[in-house]
């Protein structure tokens, strides 16, 4: 045993030192590959990583190697002590849609739940920024973990858009074959689709294709419909979850870090948070880029996160050139080992986007979008579109309305981690959830509910409420409906966002849903003003006077997204 | 509720007072305007300094004062006008639907409607600058309203992206109220605003301006940073080794103005690309007969006096065809030639004469001709930039034979 440990570690040193030039230190405990040294780059040190993780018998990677430029963890200070002495039965660190899934999952037992979420808003981080899609599980490895939930999750996502009262639309991925030799590729795809537990993709001919996806290139006579793909609004999702999760007892807390988790004798005994210590013996670590740092607040270290970002560019509503994820077999292949490559995916908004890129990076809190992203998804999409779709207008550059970006809290397993921690009895690992982490997250919260009732058999929630009822929407009435409202409440007359018809009463209803919220961007998730052409251009001042009122602060201390994103200085004198 | 009107006027900016009140003074007697802000003026409200109404009233007002002026006016008339009114949708016949708290959705079926919604900035997104998302980007309107409105400065030291005449206003406004404006960086290689705002706003306040250089970075987490500004070519790609970070916490972008024509786009009409505004006569009639435009929705004006005169223009002849259907006229084409970026009007219908409204497309620093052809007519000018746009008559007997369309070129003498 200890020389097949020493074994693999020679074999893991020599082979990335093979590939990368440089010799790491590797020590083996537990079926987990810990590398130190000091390597050249970052992605130098991330294909280490992956080297040691493709070996079977590891189970987790630490990656400690260093290099110029690694940004060392800094935990945030503690600022207050007003949640000291509160008690929950469980709580969840992370309010991205794996925190929220679960916590709504929990509430429909008698358990006490809180989640604690780092930011002012939930979904924030890794949710935020993603591309919005419900995968088919044919983009994933099978046998994986994450093909297993993405396969699961996928069709369950017709329930929870439906008791949730969240847009869902099954729009399909369209493969279309641009000569007679891609349409013999057809049956491949439809063979992966089966193996991966997806319904059989539909093969459609250019009558079919008309309807589904109009105005295809003459040349192409048949197309490949995957059903299943969805897509969603990640923020609405995010909330619904959390409003629901709420209403059934839930507790949130939203400007709280988990700074450190206390444990007694192999359990969970509390978790220390910027505003004090919880008391709790079950924790959920959903925390998304951190959930290494939780593991090893709790003493069970046994992957590290490495970010990987992805930046996405969306196009204006009055360019609308595709209803499906539109794919060509010219894009296959086009992604790396670890990510799909992005595609040209419409939202359910009704904008287009193209994205993500895939580059791994320093730090995880690299959300800044660069020059080279936007040239390389232009690059690879601009010109397909423009063949699949010729008679539709070019997309052009000046189209975009916004560009971001966002990090995949990828493990160098490349694989979901959704387990209780062999150490510390009451940890629940819920860690490397990246993409389809959303396509995935009602499965995994079914998954993480199975764990909880396996070890602590919690008593029925015999309240639980399933469903959940979003606000009104001035756009989405017919003109009887909307006469009905402004006669109620005349706020739902008052259009404050323009480019989307937002009215006043949709931007105060987003104050009294119960979860607190004090900035723009809280606003522009829930409804939608400033999400248009204009980007808030128009629309901000009139929101930061709404919040100003509504929360009862002062307007210079209104922020763009918490912390001290303040909009505005100070008086003018 | 359904009302109906003789001419109903979209917005309130000066296009708009106007325009509502030549249509009254035309003979129109229900003229109906709808403004979606809770006071009359757009823009003009926020536009506290001077400048306005020099070449139609003779006098120096601030644009509070100037919208004053034509409140006035317009109150002494029967224009009746309805305020947080927002127009939703507007058809080709010329029924508008629209929304207030009071009266909830309605409706007004009006013989003839005028465009008047003016135009908005062009935000981040529309110029792709790479980097964070901070708080602390601002279009160059957005501060004018925290500053003049509100009463707050939105930050403290700034950077202003573009040229552009409102930007430059609010370096000068920012700095009287104590910013430090570090400098305004434009990547043309010729400013965009008016030569008398660079001198009033910039060089009389010692801000300087820099000219073939952008914005290609934006930093910081909450609040902006600082920028990475770089020197451009000439095809205005960013030069490498030219980067230069400059701290601050307040980027303002004054970056252009789109021309705001979603209800245009709804009702049918169709927009000129050059323009981004409907595609219009001398008249201002649009494609679809019976609705105008005029103002900033047309294209974008550099002075108040302009946008005034096209909404004198609308208003007139809203209130004839709304008097008269008009029969189909013939018009023809007006073509912008050689040298000439941006033209308006797009068409000439032999109703009025010709005014016309040009913007060159380099600057051309010597004396150049402005020629109109088929006519033998030639217009003469000591220099032109594009930022400064010129406006030439021409009669309409000087028009009334010509069947070709006419084209307009600017050639160096
Ligand atoms: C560019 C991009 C595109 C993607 N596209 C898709 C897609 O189309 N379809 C799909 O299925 N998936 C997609 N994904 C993946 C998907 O977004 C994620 O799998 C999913 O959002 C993960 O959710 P989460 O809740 O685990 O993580 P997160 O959303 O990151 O949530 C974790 C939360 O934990 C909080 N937190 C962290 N540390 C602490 C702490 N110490 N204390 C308190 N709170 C803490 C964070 O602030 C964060 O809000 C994409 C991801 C990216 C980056």
């Amino acid at each position: 045993m200890s020389l097949n440990k020493k074994e693999l570690s020679r074999t893991i040193q020599d082979e990335i030192e093979k590939e990368t030039g440089e010799k790491a230190t590797v020590s083996i405990e537990d079926s987990v590959v810990r590398l130190n040294g000091q390597f050249p780059s970052n992605q130098s040190v991330v294909d280490a990583g992956h080297i040691a993780a493709e070996f079977e018998q590891v189970r987790g990677v630490l990656n400690e190697i260093d290099y110029p430029g690694k940004k060392p963890f800094v935990p945030p200070q503690k600022v207050s002590d007003e949640l000291a002495g509160k008690e929950f039965d469980v709580v969840i660190v992370g309010g991205g849609i794996i925190g929220v899934a679960i916590a709504r999952e929990l509430s429909q037992f008698n358990l006490s739940t809180a989640v604690i979420e780092r930011h002012d808003d939930l979904g924030t981080d890794q949710t935020a920024h993603s591309n919005a899609m419900i995968h088919p599980a044919v983009v994933t490895k099978s046998g994986t973990l994450k093909w297993e939930m993405n396969y699961r999750g996928n069709p369950m996502y017709d329930e929870v858009a439906s008791q949730l009262d969240v847009d869902l639309k099954r729009v399909g991925t369209l493969v279309v074959a641009e000569n007679p030799d891609e349409e013999l590729l057809f049956s491949y795809i439809e063979k992966m689709s089966i193996k991966h537990k997806d319904p059989a993709p539909k093969e459609l001919d250019r009558e079919e294709l008309d309807r589904i996806e109009p105005r295809l290139a003459p040349n192409i006579r048949k197309g490949l419909l995957i059903r299943n793909t969805g897509i969603i609004s990640p923020f609405e999702l995010t909330i619904a979850y959390a409003e629901n999760a709420m209403a059934n007892g839930v507790q949130f807390f939203v400007n709280t870090s988990v700074i450190g988790v206390q444990t007694e004798e192999g359990s969970i005994k509390a978790v220390d948070t910027t505003r004090g210590t919880i008391r709790t013996h079950i924790l959920i670590n959903a925390a998304g880029l951190y959930a290494d740092r939780i593991a090893e607040f709790a003493g069970d270290r046994f992957f590290t996160i490495h970010p990987r970002k992805g930046e996405t560019i969306i196009f204006d509503k009055s360019y609308q050139p595709v209803r499906t994820v539109l794919a060509s077999f010219s894009m296959a292949g086009e992604g790396s080992k670890y990510s799909k490559g992005g595609g040209i995916i419409p939202t359910i908004d009704g904008n287009l986007q193209f994205g993500p890129t895939a580059e791994e990076v320093c730090d995880r809190e690299d959300v800044s979008t660069t020059f080279a992203g936007l040239e390389v998804l232009f690059d690879k999409f601009a010109p397909v579109l423009e063949r699949l779709k010729p008679h539709y207008e070019k997309p052009d550059k000046s189209k975009i309305i916004t560009h971001f970006a966002g990090c995949r809290a990828a493990t160098y397993k490349e694989d979901f981690i959704i387990e209780p921690s062999n150490k510390v009895k009451g940890l629940v690992h819920v860690a490397g959830i990246q993409s389809p982490g959303l396509a995935s997250a009602p499965a995994i919260a079914e998954r993480v509910r199975e764990i909880i009732v396996q070890e602590w058999h919690p008593a029925e929630n015999a309240h639980f409420e399933p469903r959940r009822k979003r606000g009104k929407r001035f756009t989405e009435l017919d003109q009887k409906e909307r006469e009905e409202l402004i006669r109620i409440n005349p706020l739902y007359g008052h259009i404050v966002c323009r480019c989307e018809n937002v009215s006043e009463g949709e931007i105060v209803d987003a104050f009294h849903r119960g979860i607190p919220i004090k900035s723009i961007d809280a606003i522009k998730r829930r409804a939608r003003a400033g999400m248009g052409r204009c980007q808030g251009g128009f629309c901000m001042p009139r929101v930061l006077e709404i919040i100003s009122g509504e929360a009862n602060i002062e307007k210079e201390l209104v922020t763009k997204s918490g912390g001290k994103s303040f909009i505005l200085s100070e008086r003018t004198k | 509720m359904r009302m109906e009107a003789d001419v109903t006027v979209i917005g309130s900016g000066p296009a708009g007072l106007v325009a509502a009140l030549h249509a009254y003074e035309s003979g129109a007697k229900h003229v109906l305007l709808l403004e979606r802000e809770e006071e009359l003026g757009g823009i003009l409200k926020q536009c506290i300094h001077n400048g306005f109404g020099l070449e139609q009233f003779k006098i120096d007002y601030t644009g509070p004062e100037y919208a004053e002026r034509l409140i006035e006016e317009m109150e002494r008339t029967d224009v009746r006008y309805l305020l947080n009114t927002m127009v939703i949708a507007l058809s080709p016949d010329r029924i508008i639907t629209a929304v207030n708290p009071d009266s909830g959705v309605f409706k007004v079926k009006s013989r003839s409607v005028v465009l008047a919604m003016g135009c908005r900035e062009r935000p981040r997104g529309g110029i792709n600058i790479p980097g964070t998302r901070p708080a602390g980007v601002y279009t160059a309107g957005v501060a004018q309203r925290f500053v003049n409105i509100d009463g707050y400065l939105p930050g403290k030291e700034v950077v202003v992206l573009g040229s552009g005449d409102i930007g430059l206003i609010m370096a000068r406004r920012l700095t009287l109220e104590g910013a430090q404006v570090k400098g305004v960086y434009e990547i043309m290689n010729y400013p965009g605003g008016l030569k008398r705002n660079i001198v009033q706003c910039l060089n009389d306040f010692s801000i300087p301006l820099y000219l073939s250089h952008t914005v290609t970075e934006i930093r910081g987490n909450e609040r902006v940073e600082g920028v990475v500004v770089s020197r451009v070519d000439e095809k205005m790609q960013p030069i490498a080794g030219s980067e230069q970070f400059i701290a601050c916490d307040t980027l303002l972008l004054s970056v252009g103005l789109i021309p705001e024509n979603e209800l245009s786009k709804g009702a049918g009409i169709k927009l000129s690309p050059t323009t981004n505004g409907p595609i219009t006569t001398e008249t201002m009639e649009t494609a679809v007969p019976g609705i105008f435009s005029c103002g900033n929705v047309s294209t974008v004006f550099d002075l108040v006096d302009y946008v005034a005169e096209t909404g004198m223009t609308a208003g007139r002849n809203a209130a004839r065809f709304a008097k008269a259907s008009k029969k189909e006229g013939k018009s023809i084409e007006v073509i912008a030639g050689e040298n000439v970026r941006m033209l308006f009007p797009q068409r000439y219908s032999f109703e009025d004469d010709l005014i016309l409204f040009i913007r060159c497309a380099k600057p051309i620093e010597r004396p150049l001709r402005i020629d109109i052809s088929p006519l033998d007519m030639h217009f003469k000018r000591l220099y032109a930039r594009p930022n400064e746009m010129i406006r030439v008559k021409v009669l309409k007997d000087r028009l009334k034979d010509i069947t070709e369309p006419i084209e307009v070129n600017i050639t160096e003498r």
